[in-house]
């Protein structure tokens, strides 16, 4: 009997263990508590310096901007320690999902705005506060293509620090451009232009197997060109209930037998060669003489000293307007575990909110600005990235809008891409892919309703 | 001072009696509690909960960015749907459940292709070894066992070289023939008797690294059958061929037993190296049970779709595991 006991006592401390550690030794917040911050404080109880932490996606122009803003925001908030943590893509994606759950994520978390609401309707992030700023003047501050990521269920959960772009503009290899007798910058009034001019810089060896690849659009840079090109047309990837998808329409048909073509009938380029390496890599390797992105993709010639690379202006690719589905790029939030929301917020601000913080962020990170103050004035961001004038100059940024829910992001993209991959290599029509991707798209956003 | 316990042995038909008080079994029974007690605690916290966590999150439609009412974030928003993750996995039409299903064929295919390939190679290839010179059998050992030692991380690296579109080895080799280059690992509309080319270029890159530890494991056995069952054969006429089929093989049965259960366990778990060269693509052609619930645990933040999975790989190994101990016993040794 005593053992009896004892076993049980034993039991019952592994488990109570058990629980507490899983908890993170906190206790979760209710919903009702999680969007409202708790009592405002930035110092701690004892009248000690707080501390508070920031999480990032690494890429090394961020890194450098945030370490250089932190120190400067510790400096001015002596009160204020924060300590900043990096990591992978993959990593981080992990990383935030385990933490939330324990309650260990980082006070302040640069997010990328398509993830925010998902996180956001799971009460994992702090509203806004009203005091900091509404949804109707960030509106006035900021891209609402790039906002509107961070507005869910009519709040707002944190600022976008980029504008993420691919279109507008592409990245070419001068050398190949010269030897194919095609001018720098080239003179293209449609993208009928760059198709021919495609042509000519795409080759082939003699077993019929191309070697050189004139014109690389593919992964997520393909569904943003299928998304654009049904916007261009003036059709709309949306149902009418502006929630689910339609991607079967005469649009939506021509925007992928536009992309179809280019391999099937164009032949500039070959999906099941390049398909799932990476653009940046196949360009710089002198593999691919256009790549199709934003600017960001000219920070991967820093690893290919010995390739040449410019980035150039891209016509609309139906019309005279470019139209473009924006997803929205990294920005900052606050997490709804934050023991100190004022702090955290106050670290926001400061990095988001400051036209010259922000502008130093975009300068060092090689990214387009998302606040439109420093769009319109981009100083010392042009003289480290010249290329960023591109967008800048171009109507794209005023003409785009937020792409919109998408279940997952990831997945999304991924899955869409799968069938405009099917669709190129012939493996199925037009039309089937179409209802596939309309089919998997929908599934994706009831899932996450 | 002599401290001497006293063993009375039971009869062989009867259990033993530990109620033995004092002497060196009592402090042996005392250091062993004391010793296991700790990791038994690690295994609790690290082994035990987490398989127990995942088999309940099968029962759930959870996903941790959704903050749930109970214990670990289950129930409310995350709330409790019984079977329906696997009654989804199983018969639903739509496209998570296609994917799983089509991961789950392809693992099989992948495992019944591969398990019996390493086997063809690794067994002749110890006896081989195992017949040549003394001085030269362990530079033999060495080389075959490098691969094995190597991290999977560059064994994908260099085969991923290997099998690159653009200047890859393999199309250099095929140029080299005046033969076309092929994309190996992205071609989705090449197959060899219905089995997709990247997922027998996987294939040859897992065997490559793998075989050096089947090799090891059947060149000990070799050398543990007796030398006098085999002059007895060659005493009675048997020539090598007899001898591989009548002597070599048939005591080597616990060995094979050992290798196929561990080959198919570490078959069916794969990952890296279908991550590293293909990331399940194109097409799905290459994706399996591993990449399935990692993708939709970890990237997609369905964790408990991704449990429900986790336990049908669980299934599968189990019975595949029971299935080989039951048609490759034996009840005998030597």
């Amino acid at each position: 009997m005593k053992k009896k006991i004892l076993l049980s006592l034993g039991l019952l401390i592994i488990v109570s263990l058990l629980i507490s550690a899983c908890n993170g030794g906190q206790t979760s917040q209710p919903a009702s508590q999680a969007t409202n911050p708790p009592a405002q404080s930035t110092s701690a109880p004892s009248g000690e310096p707080v501390t508070i932490k920031m999480w990032a996606h690494i890429w090394d122009g961020s890194d450098k901007a945030n370490k250089d803003l932190i120190d400067k925001f510790m400096q001015q908030n002596p009160d204020i320690k924060v300590v900043y943590e990096t990591f992978d893509y993959g990593t981080f994606i992990q990383t935030l999902q385990t933490s939330v759950v324990a309650g260990t994520e980082a006070d302040v978390i640069q997010m990328f705005g398509t993830w925010a609401c998902d996180y956001a309707k799971g009460n994992r992030l702090l509203e806004v506060p009203s005091s900091l700023m509404t949804y109707d003047q960030a509106k006035g501050t900021f891209f609402k293509s790039q906002l509107d990521g961070y507005y869910c269920d009519n709040k707002l959960y944190g600022f976008p620090r980029e504008y993420n772009l691919e279109s507008s503009g592409i990245m070419i290899n001068p050398t190949m451009f010269q030897e194919a007798g095609i001018a720098n910058p080239p003179d293209w009034k449609t993208f009928d232009d760059v198709i021919a001019d495609a042509q000519k810089l795409t080759k082939f060896d003699n077993t019929g197997t191309m070697t050189t690849a004139g014109l690389d659009i593919h992964g997520d840079e393909g569904v943003f060109v299928f998304l654009a090109s049904i916007l261009e047309l003036g059709g709309d990837y949306r149902a009418a209930d502006g929630l689910h998808f339609n991607f079967n329409t005469p649009e939506g048909e021509k925007a992928l037998q536009f992309l179809v073509d280019l391999i099937q009938k164009y032949k500039v380029y070959d999906p099941i060669i390049w398909g799932s390496s990476d653009l940046t890599e196949s360009f710089f390797k002198g593999q691919v003489a256009m790549a199709y992105g934003g600017t960001w993709l000219t920070g991967g010639g820093s690893q290919f000293p010995d390739t040449k690379f410019d980035y150039v202006k891209l016509p609309p690719f139906f019309g005279s307007q470019h139209q473009y589905a924006a997803d929205s790029g990294w920005g900052i939030v606050v997490s709804a575990h934050t023991k100190y929301p004022e702090a955290a917020w106050k670290l926001a601000q400061f990095l988001a909110l400051n036209e010259d913080n922000a502008r130093e962020w975009n300068a060092e990170s090689m990214t387009i600005p998302g606040m439109i103050s420093v769009a319109n004035n981009p100083g010392v961001i042009l003289e480290k990235n010249p290329y960023v004038a591109i967008p800048l100059s171009s109507d794209v940024m005023a003409n785009a809008r937020y792409i919109g829910p998408l279940g997952d992001r990831d997945q999304f993209f991924g899955q869409i891409w799968a069938q405009i991959s099917k669709a190129m290599t012939g493996e199925i029509t037009v039309k089937e892919a179409l209802q596939e991707m309309e089919k998997q798209g929908n599934e994706l956003i009831d899932n996450k309703k | 001072m002599n401290s001497t316990a006293v063993i009375n042995y039971p009869p062989a038909d009867k259990k033993p009696n530990y109620k033995v008080k004092g002497g060196a079994l009592r402090y042996q029974r005392r250091f062993a509690t004391i010793t296991i007690t700790p990791i038994m605690i690690y295994m609790i916290f690290f082994a035990l909960f987490p398989i127990l966590m995942v088999v309940v999150m099968s029962f759930f439609d959870y996903t941790p960015i959704r903050q749930g009412s109970g214990f670990m974030g289950l129930g409310g928003d995350n709330p409790f749907i019984g079977f329906e993750n696997y009654k989804n996995l199983l018969f639903s039409s739509n496209t998570a459940a296609s994917i799983f299903r089509k991961a789950f064929v392809t693992t099989i295919i992948f495992t019944v292709l591969y398990v019996p390939l390493n086997l063809t190679v690794t067994l002749p290839l110890a006896i081989l070894v195992e017949s040549v010179h003394d001085k030269v059998k362990g530079l033999f050992r060495t080389i075959y066992f490098m691969p094995a030692i190597s991290s999977t991380v560059v064994v994908g690296l260099i085969w991923g070289i290997i099998y690159a579109p653009q200047g890859g080895l393999l199309n250099l080799l095929m140029h080299g023939l005046g033969l076309p280059s092929r994309a190996w690992l992205t071609d989705p509309r090449a197959f060899v008797f219905g089995i997709p080319v990247p997922l027998i270029a996987i294939m040859i890159a897992l065997l490559w690294q793998e075989f050096g530890y089947n090799l090891v494991i059947f060149i000990s056995a070799l050398q543990g059958i007796p030398q006098e069952f085999r002059d007895a054969a060659r005493v009675d006429g048997a020539n090598s061929w007899h001898e591989f089929w009548k002597i070599t093989l048939p005591l080597l049965q616990p060995t094979l037993l050992l290798v196929c259960v561990l080959s198919v366990i570490s078959t069916l778990q794969q990952f890296v190296i279908f991550q590293l060269l293909t990331h399940g693509g194109p097409n799905y052609e290459t994706y399996n049970l591993v990449l399935d619930l990692y993708e939709s645990a970890f990237r997609y933040q369905s964790m408990g779709w991704g449990a429900a999975i986790s336990m049908v790989l669980f299934a599968l190994t189990g019975i595949v595991t029971a299935v080989q101990f039951r048609l490759l016993r034996v009840k005998w040794e030597y």
